[in-house]
């Protein structure tokens, strides 16, 4: 079932065309791979998901519903997760109080809600710390719980984010280089985490440099240069096509020189 | 009459439109909130009437004077304050904090040894000559030339010469500057100096024209603010034009109305403005991040 | 005593300023300069209600609270949306223009010479007409308020603040409406500070629009960053603070025409100390960055 459908998406900055033309479908419990080099927009690209950016021209579906005129916390709310490039967190806020910021709860936006639902609200707060602590074992951080966030390494700053979109609940998870940062330890911890995701239905989209990493999991594969999706298909035949290895010959080497992707138009 | 309001209008629009750019200039290339700005103004009147009217030096020579010592105070203040925090990666909120209460302190001190009450330079009005039904002293002159020859030096050096291509530059795209090895902390320099300039002279001319009291710079500061988010951020020649623009409503309400009101009003056109036009006369939609 | 107690009533005033204030600065990260409108908007619904409508004290606050949320409403939906420098530039013109009507509508403030012989507080039929008991009352309010903060800022919600001052974007990707918390921050803060300015109309019996101005703002502000923002007992420290050290200068025989310029200039100089070397103030949690 296709959940989430772009539709001749364009984005342009001051005349540069970052996305060009991009139509793509994403089905439930699918897990897709974007690749190109850097500058291709694939941010830009999920950035337009997100509601971060709006679109020039295109359109974006979601559960079959015209969403372009849905804010970013709109779109959060409906299942659709971004986790940034650079492991966003609440830097003075410690771990656990993150990760409880996340959970989306009807509590939030009443200020009141302490003396009106008291009972039902600390029943929540005490089921919502039960989750977090989970999560934070889930991602090997139950120690740290109560280390504020900006003290922990970006490896583990990435972690908590990652736990944060988990808290949230997430239809559509677009991961903008989840790898880069995390050592190998992490990473073959979050990998089969993603798996059974898909496997509960959930849509994966990631952005990967590190392709080692992700190609078990993938099923299909986007790769992406100049704005414009050139090229897509299963993950078991695209990286036998001709075209495609020498476009990745380069970027690979750059990637094994862990040469990390640039923060610019992409 | 209605010339007299257009020429009234054209007088205190000419001073609104300078503060307003010296303010816009700090704004604009460095994204500070320049609030002290109001405080080197109080402090340019009362140099000048220390000068002028308590050492009786002479007119030229206190000008003078005085527009060093404010410069000289407009550039101690970016080196003392606001470079400092920058290089700490102090946020937009601690910088113009500071800046506030830089000008309550400098505002203060100079109440404490001047006194709270007004002061005037002139005792004697200034010779004044008529234009039809209207008449203008030659200080109102003063303003309308000053403003006319800064705006006419402006518009040229923004367009042709390399400083005032560097400023436009400066706001867009501080990396390359550096990579074109322009000297940075040489352009800042020089733009406090000019903005500090600017400020003196309005000083000077404000001390020449009415009653100087330590706390009247916030009202200046206010409408030079108003006058540049009107004009449009980032266009420097708006806010000389934003600042014309509201000297022509401050005398409408003035006249229609009261002069209690000014402030007021001034403010009630921001909000309006805020509503339909919040970006600016560049009015590209911006990335919802920018807002 | 009655010293002793005179203080204890300014310092309970202004706990709740600060507090409030603190809303706003240490939890939702939103520096404010007009936040003695509010407290002057309080000050005189109340003073008026009471003496024009002969409301009793306990309706006239609860009816001030209301205006001051509702009035909080035009700077908040105006510039919350916008850039940040946009929303210093709204509250303080907001200020002045508040500042202006209560010194201008001369029929409905009486403009400068203010509002005097505001009557003594009624509660469940206890005239408060001593200094003492006025003492229980302002303290008795400001306990009520301190619950309430504790509450509202411990809960959810405060932490949800907590988050957007850190980082909005994150926050908004995670689903929280961040421009609508917003103004239910100012709007709460608004409410709050109209509380201090009902105990403050009936406290003094007069008011004018002198105490309600952008020092006034600024004073609070100091209050705040001194103290130190982001947490209960900041803002509590920095009104102490600032409510003792007139009375410093008043026993070191400094003359009253000089310590009100005297005092603004050690307390901008001890932010522009706090600003560039410990922004969280001196108790505070949140470094304002």
């Amino acid at each position: 079932m296709t959940i989430l459908e772009l539709r001749g998406i364009k984005k342009y900055f001051d005349g540069i065309r970052a996305v060009d033309n991009v139509s793509l479908s994403f089905k439930e419990g699918e897990i897709s791979l974007i690749v190109g080099p850097n500058g291709a927009g694939k941010s830009t690209l999920f950035n337009i998901i997100a509601g971060l950016l709006t679109p020039d021209e295109g359109e974006i579906i979601y559960k079959n519903k015209l969403i372009n005129h849905w804010k970013q916390w709109k779109r959060a709310r409906e299942g659709i997760s971004l986790l940034f490039q650079e492991a966003r967190i609440f830097k003075n806020l410690n771990l656990l109080q993150n990760i409880l910021v996340a959970f989306p709860s009807q509590y939030d936006e009443n200020p009141f809600a302490f003396l009106i639902n008291f009972g039902k609200l600390r029943h929540k707060e005490r089921e919502n710390l039960d989750k977090a602590e989970q999560l934070l074992s889930l991602i090997g951080l139950k120690g740290k719980s109560h280390y504020k966030a900006e003290d922990l390494s970006f490896g583990e700053q990435k972690l908590l984010s990652i736990a944060c979109l988990l808290a949230k609940g997430a239809e559509v998870l677009l991961l903008d280089e989840l790898t880069a940062g995390l050592s190998p330890q992490m990473v073959s911890t979050i990998l089969p985490l993603l798996k059974k995701l898909a496997d509960d239905g959930k849509t994966i989209i990631l952005i990967e440099h590190n392709l080692q990493a992700v190609l078990d999991i993938a099923d299909i594969v986007h790769f992406m240069n100049e704005g414009r999706i050139v090229a897509s298909g299963p993950t078991e035949e695209f990286f036998q096509r001709e075209e495609i290895q020498s476009f990745l010959a380069i970027d690979f080497s750059l990637s094994l020189l862990n040469i990390p992707p640039k923060k610019g138009v992409d | 009459m209605i010339l007299q309001i257009l020429l009234n209008s054209l007088v205190s629009g000419s001073l609104y439109a300078l503060v307003a750019l010296g303010f816009g200039l700090v704004y604009n290339t460095t994204r500070i909130f320049h609030i002290a700005y109001g405080a080197i103004f109080v402090a340019s009147s009362y140099l000048f009437y220390t000068f002028y009217s308590l050492l009786h030096l002479h007119i030229a020579l206190s000008i003078l004077i005085t527009l060093i010592c404010t410069v000289l105070i407009g550039i101690f203040i970016d080196m003392a304050i606001y470079r400092p925090l920058e290089r700490q990666n102090a946020s937009p909120d601690i910088i113009v904090i500071s800046s506030l209460a830089l000008y309550l302190v400098l505002v203060n001190i100079i109440a404490l040894i001047f006194g709270n009450e007004p002061k005037v330079v002139l005792e004697t009005l200034p010779p004044k000559f008529t234009i039809g039904q209207a008449t203008l002293n030659f200080i109102q002159l003063g303003f309308i030339i000053s403003f006319l020859v800064i705006s006419i030096l402006f518009f040229f050096s923004l367009k042709k010469t390399l400083l005032g291509k560097t400023i436009r530059a400066l706001r867009d795209n501080p990396q390359l500057l550096i990579a074109l090895g322009i000297n940075l902390p040489l352009l800042r320099l020089a733009i406090f100096l000019l903005s500090s300039f600017i400020c003196g002279i309005c000083g000077v001319l404000h001390a020449l024209d009415s009653a100087i009291d330590p706390h009247m710079g916030m009202s200046f500061l206010l409408i030079g603010m108003v006058a540049v988010i009107v004009g449009g951020v980032g266009n420097l020649l708006g806010s000389l034009a934003g600042g014309i623009l509201l000297g022509a409503l401050s005398n409408l309400i003035i006249w229609k109305i009261s002069g209690n009101w000014v402030d007021s009003f001034v403010f009630l056109l921001l909000f309006i403005f805020l509503l339909i036009r919040p970006y600016g006369i560049l009015a590209r939609r911006r990335r919802v991040e920018e807002l | 005593m009655n010293y002793f107690l005179h203080l204890l009533i300014m310092i309970s005033i202004y706990f709740i300023l600060s507090l409030s204030l603190n809303i706003l600065i240490g939890y939702s990260g939103l520096v404010s300069f007009c936040h003695s409108a509010f407290y002057g908007i309080g000050a005189y619904a109340t003073a008026l209600l009471m003496m024009k409508l002969h409301f009793p004290f306990t309706i006239s606050i609860i009816i001030g609270i209301a205006l001051s949320v509702f009035i909080s409403l035009f700077p908040s939906l105006l510039s919350l949306r916008l850039k940040q420098d946009y929303f210093y530039l709204t509250t303080i013109g907001f200020q002045i223009i508040i500042f202006s009507i209560l010194y201008n509508w001369l029929g409905l403030t009486n403009g400068p010479y203010g509002i005097s012989d505001i009557p003594n507080p009624s509660i469940l039929g206890i005239k408060i007409n001593t200094v003492l008991k006025f003492a229980l009352l302002s303290t008795a309010i400001f306990t009520i308020c301190f619950l309430l903060f504790w509450g509202i800022l411990s809960s959810p919600f405060g932490r949800t603040l907590k988050a957007i001052r850190e980082d909005e974007l994150l926050a908004s990707t995670l689903g929280k409406r961040v421009y609508y918390l917003k103004i239910t921050a100012f709007a709460l803060s608004a409410g709050f500070a109209s509380v201090s300015g009902a105990l403050f109309a009936c406290y003094m019996h007069y008011i004018d629009p002198t105490s309600f101005t952008l020092s006034e703002s600024f004073f609070i502000l100091s209050a705040v960053l001194i103290g130190g923002a982001g947490n209960i007992r900041g803002p509590l420290i920095g009104t102490i603070f600032v409510i003792i050290m007139p009375e410093i200068l008043r026993s070191l025989h400094i003359p009253d025409s000089i310590s009100a310029n005297l005092r603004q200039i050690i307390y901008g100089f001890l932010i522009l100390i706090l600003m560039r070397f410990r922004p969280q103030g001196l108790g505070g949690e949140y470094k304002l960055q």
